[in-house]
């Protein structure tokens, strides 16, 4: 049942935004001179395109044609590689898993602990250093912070590829870029989910009882220190897609975050679809996955959602 | 976003990056013991069917994969020159015959055959306007009728109407020759498109979104390459381009902008290659606008615009100014006495006050994302008819639907590409009845329609010459430059490229 | 507690003195010195920011912040600033327990009460079995008198109710037989007719182990009937320590006279009748709610009754009081009575007198929690004005005028008007609200435990502040309170409440003659106090033969 009314809600926001993509690609203009210059291209080619791109008629007509393929699971083909549009994206997903996930590892390993550390520390020396490096760790661009390690590890240690995919060597700069940047941020929400939970009277009572520091961390502030940092750890993992448009292009990686700005630049409808199908599956299932962690993690939302 | 990331880049690269350089020896990156050249571009094609994809990745990539009939000399007068047919013949004005060079070979070892050729050119290839092919196809095969084999080694070549430029035709942009085994093998373009087979230098070794490795084709008929394998790799970003190079990740990386020549030529086992392609950088009016109507303000427009200052303050110097809307490419066509265009503000001026220009502003439209240093080029320019008095409305769009949008109007910029070298390919595709919305002119209409259908060099030369007359009297646009691109190489790669969007490896070696 | 020396002592505190560190420290606590007898019942008492917490908090060094600490604090032999960090943690075990305010949040939620139990028991029993250490919780949890304690072990707080998670905490304090038990507002947080077993409990626990209590309240009902000892505080400072009936009889210092002025029960004096007979201001009559929590359980009936046949009347000039539990259905008669919540059937009535023009103007309601409906960054007088000019106010001297005029009726100074509610105290804040209330001339004025944040000397002022309002504007109240001394104190008219039921609807002169319904026994009888209040005998007719202070 609640899954039922789940799926029909992740139908009707996919509705919307496979419609504001559609909306959004055709409010700039006739997509075929988006994606030619007709400096370049004869009219009897675009005319061409437009014939077999399926451009022709009413925006109309054209908006149900598109919505019509769209839950058929027709994904249909590609403009810019000519075939079909699920393969060119599932081509480049191993990539960005490869990214996003060992940048999620660096995000958790780095900021739990050195939020925790903060929170201990709170107001003191440690906690004021390690704030001030968040904030430049979150207000330094993407690219800037990928181009200095570029300039460091590769052009003047030549110690590591600049460019390419395939190698560990070369999932080490793109990965700490993401990483160090999503973790600087994390280690603020870890700083403050631990001085919250720091603050519990059930922790007060804890060290009234004469529990260990240690037991009481282990046992009573990170468990209700988790509860927050479970909601937002997806929101952050979903937001290095993103950030991998600008990090896959600094290190030639060849991922989807890259292929989303490609297509919009291309005007390339059927691969956007199938990305968007699929960063919205991600969402719908991590939110799941959330939800099913949050009641494991907190038994007083269990009990709402059985009653 | 552009120039942030530059100027990022600039501001990284300074002293602190490059002040190692030379102490570092560890050639981690190379590939060991092969002579592979790296090659990073901005962007991979996606598919390697020259019908499918016509832009600059394919431009870089395909013409060491694939053979036309005929080619022509780049690198210097642009004559026409023998490649897969080792000689042709016109039979008159919409026929000609070509003898295939014997003893060529496919990637996949088998030889080419006058089959080949004329699947290449076939209705379902090219022709049917359902194949995915028709659009490029049109873009300079659109007048070829039919090839046809004659016997075992010669193919005929019909045209639709009488067409001067057949020959050139064959040496353009979707007219190489693929194998017809290999593409039905491979279940038609899409499956094509990835494991394509030419008889051209390299072969395809893989094709995936980080990078197109091509190997040496050892049998190529026009002799084996100097290197092993050329891999070209994906890198979008300038800085990280020009980083990869210096890190030696790469040999050769394209697209260098002439404000980051310094970034590249700081490290002094690199330097600057390139110059001058064939494209014409131009300004171009519309006449519906009702300011510029007026051809005195259109000249006097052009009067006011100092070229060799934007050449030297924007590109180094390193493009050049042509005389009328001519490359020396064009061989015979090429009119080396054509007068420089004046740059005279007070002609200009006078221009505008004859023809009662008030300041009523202009529109100018610009893509910033174009042609390089656009946003620069557009307020140098603005700048200058602010001397003269014209008042610009500078507007800075996304695309060309924007661009074009009517009404509003007034001038843009643009570029005239000239992919193969005949008029007729440039100053004639460029401003014929197509675009007559946006400027008229019928006797140049009725010269382009001789230019176009004579077979008589001398009657084509005429037309041509009196075409750039009205072109600077009647002026549709204002030329500024040819259009540059420029790589940045190490020294030690032996490679020269060609005035042209292509990039050819049949000659380069490593050191 | 097993050294005979000091077996007399189990406490003492000398001289304390905390305050927040800095540049410039702010004292918290000055010069608080006390003694706890072995077996005694000591009470620390005062209002909220008088230190007591703090107070108690600093003797087992929990304080939540860094403090400068003066003086000496001595329990069970040991002087507990002084100890080490590992002798801290061992006297935190074995020398003293602690039972904190709101149990639920005193336990961690996301644990089962067995593992909180267990990982404690562990502590003492370090090498023993697990099914051994599960034994003795078990033993813990019947020692306090928890049923089914077996089970209970693997269910979260959550799943208790508050004064089952009472009982957890006092057993988990018990577990190191300590030699004092430190109570810190252990009830406030409860029901009412919780309160009582817990107060019982601490009491038995007390007996039984031959245990030292200190009782920090600022309920003074609470501790004239079970403390030894007590003493007051008031600004971080002690003004007055002795023994119960010393204190309670004869109080000397002006504050702790003043405390327990406000804290006894006045007995209503007043004719109440005869308010019966002016013209309804609020009627509910036949009232129906039902709160489902998911539509399954609409279409099976499964739902919690709020309002079940609810009838009563509310005339003008008249206070009814709205009494009964949480979850009694008070606060959803308030919001039905707005039009907040529309009931399932039955029609709830506001009579619009000639002054009010809009009817739905004329119901007005304040909150239990004065600062959440106050705008912290706005001053009152802006706020004040806010509201006027949203209802057509054009006229500034107009709105100032009448502005003067309500906070004059409400008590306020003019000064507050020119603070930001960050600087108002708590009785200030109430009455701000008050004001706001007016500002529209409701004809009903709806207030849901008004006093409940507040402490007890404010809650005087703020009742005053009521009576007058209804005498001088005659503004019918419906008053919504748990708190039977609130009802005596001011209202007319009582209804009680029991699971959306109206059990009892009279004259508030009949309340405690005897007769009433067991629940509304219930609640007289868990009341602090009630001895004293049973001894007054009501007369038929409802006048009152008995008029003082209890």
């Amino acid at each position: 049942m609640l899954l039922l009314t789940r799926l029909l809600r992740a139908v009707v926001s996919l509705w919307v935004i496979v419609t504001l993509v559609f909306v959004a690609l055709r409010a700039t203009g006739d997509p075929i001179l988006a994606i030619f210059n007709p400096d370049d291209t004869t009219q009897a080619a675009l005319d061409a395109y437009r014939e077999q791109w399926g451009y022709t008629g009413t925006i109309l007509q054209q908006y149900f044609t598109y919505v019509n393929n769209v839950f058929h699971g027709a994904f249909g083909i590609s403009n810019m590689s000519n075939r079909d549009a699920l393969s060119v994206v599932l081509e480049r997903l191993p990539a960005t898993l490869q990214l996003v996930g060992c940048s999620a590892v660096v995000m958790i390993v780095v900021g739990v602990p050195v939020g925790a550390l903060a929170a201990i520390d709170n107001g003191g020396r440690l906690d004021r250093t390690i704030m001030s490096l968040s904030t430049v760790g979150f207000a330094l661009p993407n690219f800037v912070l990928g181009l200095a390690l570029i300039l460091l590890l590769s052009v003047n240690l030549r110690l590591l590829p600049s460019n390419g995919y395939g190698s560990w060597q070369n999932l080490i700069m793109p990965v700490l870029t993401i990483g160090l940047a999503k973790a600087a941020i994390f280690t603020r929400f870890v700083r403050s989910a631990v001085l919250d939970a720091l603050r519990l009277s059930c922790v007060t009572s804890a060290r009234a009882r004469g529990l260990g520091e240690f037991q009481i961390f282990l046992h009573h502030v990170i468990p209700n220190a988790m509860l927050p940092l479970v909601t937002i750890t997806p929101l952050l993992v979903g937001s290095m897609i993103a950030a991998g448009s600008v990090v896959e292009s600094v290190f030639g990686w060849p991922g989807v975050g890259r292929l989303i700005v490609d297509s919009v630049a291309q005007r390339d409808l059927a691969v956007l679809q199938v990305i968007i199908m699929m960063v919205a599956f991600l969402m719908i299932a991590t939110n799941l996955i959330v939800d099913l962690a949050y009641a494991k993690l907190d038994p007083r939302t269990a009990l709402a959602h059985n009653n | 976003m552009q120039v942030t990331r530059r100027s990022a880049m600039t501001l990284l690269g300074a002293g602190a990056a490059y002040g190692l350089l030379g102490a570092p020896t560890i050639c981690f990156a190379q590939a060991a013991g092969s002579s592979t050249l790296r090659v990073a571009l901005d962007e991979l094609p996606k598919q390697l069917d020259p019908l499918l994809y016509q832009t600059n990745p394919g431009y870089r990539t395909m013409l060491n994969i694939y053979d036309t009939l005929l080619t022509v000399n780049y690198a210097g007068d642009g004559a026409l020159k023998p490649a897969l047919a080792e000689s042709w013949k016109r039979i008159d004005a919409q026929t000609i015959e070509l003898v295939l060079r014997q003893g060529v070979l496919f990637h996949d070892g088998s030889p080419l055959t006058v089959d080949d050729v004329v699947f290449s050119f076939s209705f379902g290839r090219m022709f049917d306007p359902k194949s995915p092919g028709y659009g490029v196809a049109q873009q300079f095969l659109s007048t070829i009728k039919s090839v046809d084999a004659v016997d075992a080694k010669t193919v005929r070549v019909t045209s639709k109407v009488a067409d001067p430029a057949l020959e050139l035709r064959l040496t353009a942009w979707g007219s190489q020759i693929v194998s017809k085994k290999a593409f039905e093998a491979a279940g038609g373009f899409a499956g094509f498109a990835r494991k394509p087979v030419g008889t051209g230098p390299f072969s395809v070794g893989s094709l995936s979104p980080d990078a197109v490795k091509l190997k040496a084709f050892a049998q190529y008929w026009g002799g084996k390459p100097n290197i092993e394998a050329l891999t070209y790799s994906s890198s979008p970003e300038l800085s990280s381009r020009i980083a990869g190079l210096a890190s030696n990740d790469f040999d050769i990386i394209t697209d260098v902008p002439a404000d980051q020549f310094d970034a590249v030529t700081r490290d002094s086992s690199l330097e600057i290659v390139g110059g001058t392609v064939a494209s014409l950088r131009i300004i171009k009016f519309d006449t519906r606008n009702e300011v510029l109507k007026d051809v005195r303000v259109r000249k006097a427009l052009g009067l006011a615009v100092d070229r060799q200052a934007i050449v030297d303050a924007l590109w180094q110097g390193k493009v050049d100014v042509p005389h009328g809307h001519q490359l020396p490419a064009y061989g015979p066509f090429f009119d080396a006495s054509r007068p420089a265009y004046k740059y005279d503000p007070t002609e200009a001026k006078k221009l505008l006050d004859a023809a009662g220009y008030k300041g009523q502003p202009i529109p100018y439209r610009i893509r910033t994302a174009a042609y390089g240093p656009e946003l620069a080029t557009a307020q140098i320019v603005v700048s200058m008819w602010e001397q003269i008095g014209v008042k610009i409305d500078l507007q800075i769009v996304e695309n060309f639907a924007q661009m074009m949008a009517y009404p509003g109007v007034g001038m843009r910029n643009g570029v005239d590409p000239v992919l193969v070298n005949d008029p007729l390919f440039g100053l004639w595709r460029s401003y014929d009845r197509s675009q007559k919305d946006v400027w008229t002119n019928e006797e140049f209409f009725t010269l382009g329609d001789k230019l176009q259908s004579s077979i008589d060099l001398g009657e084509r030369k005429q037309a041509f010459a009196k075409m750039m007359d009205i072109f600077d009297a009647d002026p549709p646009g204002i030329i500024l430059h040819t259009m540059g691109v420029f790589y940045g190489k190490k020294k030690s790669i032996k490679w020269k490229p060609i005035p042209s969007v292509y990039m050819d490896f049949r000659g380069a070696s490593l050191a | 507690m097993n050294s005979d020396k000091i077996a007399e002592r189990v406490c003492r505190v000398e001289n304390l003195g905390i305050a927040l560190g800095g540049d410039q420290p702010i004292p918290l606590v000055e010069d608080v010195s006390f003694e706890i007898a072995k077996g005694g019942y000591f009470a620390l008492v005062g209002e909220s920011g008088s230190g007591k917490s703090i107070t108690c908090h600093s003797m087992m060094r929990l304080l939540p912040f860094k403090p400068e600490f003066k003086g000496r604090i001595v329990i069970d032999g040991q002087d507990v600033w002084s100890l080490s960090r590992s002798q801290l943690i061992q006297f935190r075990r074995k020398s003293v327990g602690m039972v904190f305010q709101d149990p639920l949040a005193a336990l961690n939620p996301v644990r089962t009460i067995g593992s909180q139990m267990l990982e404690t028991l562990r502590l003492y029993y370090p090498s023993a079995r697990a099914d051994e250490l599960r034994t003795r919780a078990i033993d813990a949890l019947k020692g306090v008198h928890i049923p089914m304690a077996e089970q209970r072990l693997d269910i979260y707080p959550h799943q208790l109710s508050g004064g089952l998670n009472q009982r957890v905490m006092i057993a988990l304090a018990m577990l190191g037989d300590p030699a004092l038990l430190i109570a810190d507002e252990p009830t406030t947080a409860l029901d009412m007719s919780v309160q009582a077993e817990v107060l019982d409990l601490i009491d038995e626990m007390r007996r039984k182990n031959n245990l030292t209590v200190l009782l920090v309240t600022h309920d003074l009902g609470i501790v004239r009937d079970r403390a030894t000892h007590i003493a007051v505080m008031h600004k971080g400072r002690l003004v007055e320590q002795g023994p119960t009936a010393e204190i309670v009889n004869a109080p000397k210092a002006e504050y702790s006279r003043e405390l327990f002025n406000a804290a006894s029960v006045e007995w209503p004096d007043r004719e109440t009748g005869k308010l019966r007979h002016n013209p309804l201001a609020l009627t509910f009559d036949d009232v129906n709610k039902t709160f489902y929590s998911t539509a399954r359980d609409r279409k099976a009936g499964i739902g919690v009754p709020a309002a079940k046949s609810m009838s009563f009347t509310v005339h003008r000039g008249e206070i009814v009081a709205l009494v009964g539990e949480s979850g009694s259905g008070k606060t959803t008669a308030a919001k039905m009575a707005l039009g907040l919540v529309s009931p399932d059937s039955g029609r709830i009535t506001t009579h619009a007198s000639e002054q009010s023009g809009s009817p739905k103007l004329n119901v007005q309601m304040v909150f239990q929690h004065p600062r959440d409906s106050l705008d912290p960054l706005m001053k009152v007088d802006d706020q004040l004005h806010e509201v006027l000019k949203v209802h057509g106010w054009r006229d500034a001297a107009a709105r100032k005028a009448h502005i003067a005029q309500i906070t004059q009726d409400v008590g306020l100074g003019a000064h507050v008007l020119e603070r930001r509610p960050t600087y108002l105290s708590g009785g200030e804040a109430q009455r701000v609200v008050i004001a706001r209330a007016l500002l529209l001339k409701p004809d009903v004025l709806i207030a849901d435990e008004p006093l409940s944040a507040v402490d007890v000397r404010i809650q005087k002022h703020i009742l005053e502040c009521f009576q007058r309002l209804r005498e001088r504007l005659g503004i019918a109240i419906l008053l919504i309170t748990h708190d039977l001394r609130v009802v005596f104190e001011i209202a007319d008219q009582v209804v009680v409440l029991r699971n959306g039921e109206v059990i009892e609807d009279i004259p508030v002169s009949l309340f405690t003659d005897g007769k009433r319904h067991e629940y509304t026994q219930m609640l007289i009888d868990a009341m602090p106090g009630k001895t004293a209040v049973q001894v007054h005998q009501i007369e038929p007719h409802g006048a009152v033969a008995t008029n003082g202070r209890i």
